[in-house]
């Protein structure tokens, strides 16, 4: 079964929408409160509407964004009637029923059970987890009514997922709850390198994800940049796409408070499939200068308007985002349109040859920085031999 | 003895004579300028040659250096960088650790990039002069371009933190 793709929506929320309805990539989109106001969301079309998950983004229940304060529904809004400021189980059966309320009112696809962020590995995860989220959402979904599929939204950091033991406990308790249909697992990397390159942590999650797999639960992998290809090994039911990189790598910061931060532009980047990288444009003279005309760069109508001499490169250009979108939303599917040991064999294809056209491009003098090259493949490659090797594809 | 801090092998590199002649040309004047931010990299020191005529600036040649102490392979990634902008990118390390990036002059001659050696007591070897060539990124020419001889061309609008080179070899260090 190929993987159905999500975008991960947020700051330009626009370019998602015009990319699903005019280049009909994706199959749904991830609405995100904290970047669409009430109104905006609830204004959507029907068919948007019934395609669409709702994120509530309880993250930290006790901060106030000023468009997340739009929902009544948001803790910390909440928490004004109960004037206290530690999301408790005090008032997280008055957020849990009115949250479920709105995304059944919505008719949005699947009820997601929000969750919290927690650094570390707290000892008190689990019964955390089930006593302000689990317990009050589940007992909302039975008084309202259970009328389509449940999510369990988790947001697991590399430790947890690293560790055999906590990782093994997680997968326990999230079997163990049998109202959920699914789980939307978010990962939080620490550190956030632009391309991910722990093998452990690449392994473990890939073992992680398919034992729920196996247990017959519906995942959804949030905040995916393009290792999203590595982790279709694991057969998820679903993966996100997302444009700037704070949409492709969970980072807690960026729920925070509206406190004005510094944030300095990055240089654009464009992702060239063949490569499976993000290239930083100001590299594409070079490489264009020693292939000459290449096919390395993916071709389509945003490739037109990108390769025409008067265009600026700049991050906040549409065209990389929407080029991304379709470039890798068809290499997901072709990497989907193979299964078990054939898809692992397409991705080792796919990875070595990437490795071919970096050694090129080395040979021919062009040597790109650690945020461009393909430093990260080998270790892709590395953890898809691991699982591969424990599910007896090699 | 090898250089104990870049900053000591910097000051040594930029009053040697040996990189103000390579530099330099009698025709044209010589702009000079130390860590230039908000090009592709921190360049640790970029010169330009400008022609002045009938009003107008004109970049004959640019050199863009990167000094490293002993780490060859992130230096030629971050002076490949600067060849986005300028014509002539080099390497300048520490005498003391050239033997792995001389074992690796090849990477050097493919990516067109010049590796210079430096000791203490400011002795300089030239180990491959790479050639003159346009920059790689149009974009960042460009940017170079309005950083080195001012948006207004022509009018003598320079950037107020450049140096002309041969007022003393030091001004690099400190642009005013």
């Amino acid at each position: 079964m190929s993987v159905e793709i999500f975008h991960q929506l947020g700051f330009r929320s626009q370019w998602n929408f015009q990319s699903l309805n005019n280049d009909h990539v994706g199959d749904s989109v991830i609405l995100a409160p904290s970047h669409m106001e009430r109104n905006e969301v609830e204004s959507l079309s029907e068919r948007i509407k019934y395609i669409s998950l709702f994120d509530p983004q309880f993250f930290l229940p006790n901060v106030q964004k000023r468009k997340l304060a739009t929902y009544n529904f948001f803790p910390d809004i909440v928490a004004e009637g109960f004037q206290t400021n530690e999301y408790s189980e005090g008032y997280s059966d008055e957020c849990a029923i009115q949250c479920v309320a709105f995304q059944k009112s919505n008719n949005f696809r699947m009820v997601i059970i929000p969750t919290r962020y927690v650094s570390g590995m707290s000892s008190n995860y689990i019964p955390q987890q089930q006593q302000l989220f689990v317990t009050p959402f589940v007992n909302a979904i039975d008084q309202i009514g259970k009328d389509r599929p449940v999510l369990l939204q988790l947001v697991l950091n590399d430790d947890m997922i690293k560790d055999q033991e906590y990782a093994a406990d997680l997968l326990n308790w999230i079997t163990g709850i049998t109202v959920i249909d699914g789980v939307y697992l978010i990962a939080d990397i620490n550190p956030r390198p632009k391309q991910l390159r722990d093998i452990d942590f690449l392994y473990a999650y890939l073992r992680f994800i398919n034992a729920l797999v196996v247990n017959n639960l519906y995942v959804l992998l949030g905040y995916l940049n393009t290792e999203a290809a590595l982790l279709t090994l694991a057969s998820p039911n679903g993966v996100t796409i997302g444009s700037y990189e704070n949409l492709r790598m969970f980072n807690i910061r960026n729920f925070d408070s509206d406190v004005a931060r510094t944030i300095r532009g990055p240089n654009a980047r464009l992702y060239v499939s063949r490569l499976l990288q993000w290239i930083d444009t100001n590299y594409l003279g070079a490489i264009i200068r020693v292939l000459g005309n290449t096919d390395l760069f993916d071709d389509n109508h945003y490739k037109a308007v990108m390769f025409t001499p008067s265009y600026q490169w700049h991050f906040s250009k549409p065209e990389l985002y929407k080029h991304y979108f379709l470039v890798f939303s068809q290499q997901l599917q072709y990497i989907t349109s193979f299964q078990g040991a054939d898809r692992y064999h397409v991705f080792c294809d796919l990875t070595e040859e990437a490795l071919l056209h970096y050694a090129h491009l080395r040979e021919l003098g062009v040597i790109l920085d650690q945020d461009s090259d393909g430093s990260h493949l080998p270790t892709w490659l590395t953890a898809a031999n691991l699982f591969a090797a424990e599910q007896g594809w090699r | 003895m090898p250089f104990k801090t870049e900053q000591h092998l910097f000051e040594q590199a930029v009053v040697s004579p040996f990189i103000k002649n390579m530099v330099d040309t009698l025709k044209y004047p010589t702009y000079a300028f130390a860590e230039p931010k908000g090009l592709f990299g921190i360049p640790d020191l970029v010169v330009a040659n400008v022609e002045h005529r009938n009003g107008q600036a004109t970049i004959i040649r640019s050199f863009a250096f990167e000094m490293k102490l002993s780490n060859w392979k992130r230096a030629i990634t971050q002076a490949y960088r600067y060849r986005a902008f300028a014509n002539l990118a080099f390497v300048v390390i520490d005498r003391h650790f050239l033997k792995p990036a001389l074992d690796n002059i090849e990477d050097f001659v493919k990516s067109n990039i010049g590796l210079i050696s430096i000791d203490q007591s400011g002795f300089i070897h030239l180990h491959h002069t790479p050639e003159f060539e346009a920059p790689y990124c149009y974009e960042l020419e460009v940017k170079f371009r309005k950083m080195v001889i001012g948006e207004k061309v022509g009018e003598g609008l320079y950037s107020p933190k450049l140096m002309v080179w041969n007022s003393t070899a030091t001004n690099a260090l400190n642009p005013q």
